[in-house]
């Protein structure tokens, strides 16, 4: 699926107006300005609790609803990447929106994940069911977003999509991720540290 | 691995000295070991040969051999092996040494030289664990020795210098580290 098909897409599933708006822009200029310097890529649209997964000449790979950070909010607190989950007050327990590099890794427990932004400790990785109340795969199963906030920051998707569609696209070389927010506009959270594009950057809706 | 060999050939009374310069790049650490040998003569001549390598990351080798005959005959040779770099370096074999009648020149020192390798590191990129090895630099270097001597007397000196350096580099990348769940 091209760029504009991922993007009319995006458009007919989402009941996140806002969202598919956001959603399209990003494409759009990711279709424009080759953000992704060829590489595979994945939009996390918080609003709509997904992500899509797109090669690196912009083709959908796949889609799923993911599990998010269960606060509300675009930034990370300074050095939480350092902190034991223990420490992480609620508030703060958010997925930071914007554009990262990422890289297949490890975490500690060895597991094979994909790290999103490192140094503040978010991952895309397997849902993981160790605390059943957490109720991560009916969390998952649910059309709705709302309760897909769960994690502590990181994104948790389905394990098959994982083996079947992230972690071939992002295993190699990584890719890019863009965090699209859900508080911050797309131009405070992309284009004001855009180099190259600065001038192709669309401008802010009104 | 590397030996090297220095005869000494020597005539008493004058002397002959032989030296000989290699210098190649590449790193490591290695030591030589150091041979003493006599030598026989029919004018009890004694000659010694000692090598030495020692170095990290710079290697050096040298060869020195002295011969005594009756009256005195000294023949020297010196080779001089300098690796920086990383890899197996070997020592130059040099010789030096002359057989000549009342004053001539003796023979020319054979090139220290002798470096193998210097392939370039390989490396290889992975986020957990990137491993990148260097091995061997070039050495190249010349040698030369002039002795002039008189008399009799022969005399050998054998060395071998030795140093097997291995270099390498372990790269990280990201560390396992916990997650946010």
């Amino acid at each position: 699926m091209s760029f504009l098909a991922a993007c009319s897409e995006v458009s007919a599933q989402s009941s996140a107006v806002g969202s598919v708006n956001d959603a399209r822009e990003l494409l759009a200029w990711v279709a424009r300005t080759q953000d992704n310097a060829g590489q595979n890529f994945i939009v996390i649209d918080k609003r709509r609790a997904t992500a899509d997964v797109f090669d690196g000449g912009g083709r959908l790979l796949g889609r799923s609803a993911v599990l998010l950070g269960s606060a509300i909010g675009d930034d990370s607190v300074p050095g939480i990447g350092t902190r034991p989950l223990s420490q992480v007050l609620p508030q703060e327990r958010t997925t930071p929106a914007g554009r990262f590099m990422a890289e297949p890794g490890h975490n500690a427990q060895g597991e094979d994940i994909v790290w999103v932004e490192y140094d503040t400790a978010v991952s895309l990785h397997r849902v993981r069911l160790a605390n059943p109340r957490d109720k991560r795969l009916e969390r998952l199963a649910t059309p709705t977003a709302a309760d897909n906030r769960i994690s502590y920051g990181c994104i948790n998707v389905p394990v098959n999509f994982y083996e079947g569609v992230v972690r071939p696209a992002m295993a190699n070389r990584g890719g890019v991720v863009y965090v699209l927010p859900e508080q911050k506009s797309l131009q405070q959270v992309f284009w004001p540290v855009q180099r190259p594009a600065q001038s192709e950057a669309p401008r802010a809706q009104p | 691995m590397n030996a090297s060999k220095i005869f000494l050939a020597a005539i008493a009374v004058t002397t002959l000295g032989a030296a000989g310069l290699a210098v190649a790049q590449g790193s490591g650490s290695g030591m030589g070991r150091t041979g003493t040998e006599a030598a026989p003569n029919s004018t009890t001549p004694t000659s010694r040969g000692t090598a030495a390598t020692s170095g990290t990351g710079v290697n050096q080798g040298s060869t020195q051999g002295n011969t005594q005959g009756v009256g005195q005959a000294n023949n020297q040779a010196n080779n001089q092996l300098t690796n920086q770099g990383s890899g197996t370096n070997m020592t130059p074999s040099g010789s030096a040494g002359g057989m000549n009648n009342n004053t001539q020149m003796g023979t020319t020192g054979t090139t220290g030289a002798m470096g193998t390798a210097g392939t370039a590191g390989s490396m290889e990129a992975n986020r957990n664990s990137n491993m990148s090895q260097g091995m061997g630099g070039t050495g190249t270097g010349t040698g030369s020795s002039s002795s002039s001597s008189t008399g009799t007397g022969t005399g050998s000196g054998s060395s071998a210098g030795t140093s097997n350096d291995n270099s390498s580099a372990m790269q990280t990348g990201r560390s396992s580290r916990a997650d946010r769940n």
